[in-house]
């Protein structure tokens, strides 16, 4: 049971890890955006993770009680960045207020694009976890070949 | 230790190894799947030790014989395995308060890989062996 668990386990980091990517991708194509249905500027996004028991099925709960530890990865939410919106003075356009100032999207081109490479990362040690989770299961096939 | 014949001697420590193995790789994979969680602690299970206590383990986990008969169960060393925090990557350089050191990982786990391989080769090669014995090396 042990092998499934394991994927179990690299599958749901590699779920959270592609929610992440989206927002980030979602955060970078909307970082200008100035209008929204809520009204004011875009807000960032950004992904809140949660570790979890592994206890979908028997053999989990099981395996998870005997050896206490192992949990996979849950997105426990999406949130709002509380921080303001940045500032930006040009008079021209639409959305100024009284002074000239338009609130723009709370959003860092640099955070957002170390965020996805760092997600890019996440994803990849996964996809390696995996990997060496199947080549072992297939090992333990060929004893007795 | 009281399996008979052909499967007596190592062929139960190897069992017991190979499980341990398999039972850290699903540690280390929890542990890379968590990088990002915050809080989160790394846990660690040290094979060759939870080995040593297995072998020198005075209360064996096994089938009780009450009949001559009866099939001798697998005795090798008792009780749950429980992997315990890794103190070594307690330092942390995040702020959210995750352990998870990546690199120790993913080192971990493709050295915890090639020594499950080689336990499943000496198995596999034990068995090749047994095999050639009972045909008389034709």
């Amino acid at each position: 049971m042990n092998f499934f668990s394991a994927l179990r386990v690299s599958s749901s980091g590699l779920t959270a890890q592609r929610i992440r990517m989206n927002l980030a991708a979602n955060n970078l194509a909307n970082i200008n955006t100035t209008k929204t249905p809520e009204g004011g500027p875009y807000r960032r996004k950004d992904v809140v993770f949660a570790s979890q028991p592994l206890e979908k099925s028997f053999g989990d709960t099981l395996d998870s009680r005997m050896t206490g530890k192992l949990s996979e990865v849950r997105v426990a939410g999406i949130i709002d960045d509380p921080r303001p919106p940045h500032r930006k003075h040009d008079p021209q356009h639409p959305d100024a207020d009284e002074n000239g100032y338009v609130k723009t999207p709370n959003i860092k081109l640099m955070e957002e694009m170390v965020n996805m490479l760092s997600a890019t990362r996440s994803y990849e040690a996964n996809v390696t976890a995996i990997k060496a989770t199947k080549d072992m299961a297939l090992k333990a096939l060929d004893i007795g070949k | 230790m009281e399996s008979q014949g052909l499967f007596k001697g190592t062929m139960p420590l190897l069992e017991k190894a190979l499980d341990l193995r398999s039972l850290k790789h699903t540690v280390t994979v929890s542990n890379i799947a968590n990088k990002d969680t915050p809080n989160y602690k790394a846990f660690d299970l040290v094979v060759e030790e939870e080995l040593e206590k297995a072998m020198g383990s005075e209360k064996e986990v096994g089938l009780r014989r009450s009949r001559r008969g009866h099939l001798p169960g697998r005795t090798i060393g008792g009780g749950a395995v429980r992997p315990g925090i890794d103190n070594t990557s307690q330092l942390s350089f995040k702020r959210d308060g995750n352990t998870v050191n990546i690199d120790k990982e993913m080192a971990k786990l493709s050295a915890n890989n090639l020594m499950y391989d080689a336990l499943a080769q000496i198995v596999s090669k034990k068995f090749q062996g047994m095999k050639e014995v009972i045909q008389g090396g034709k």
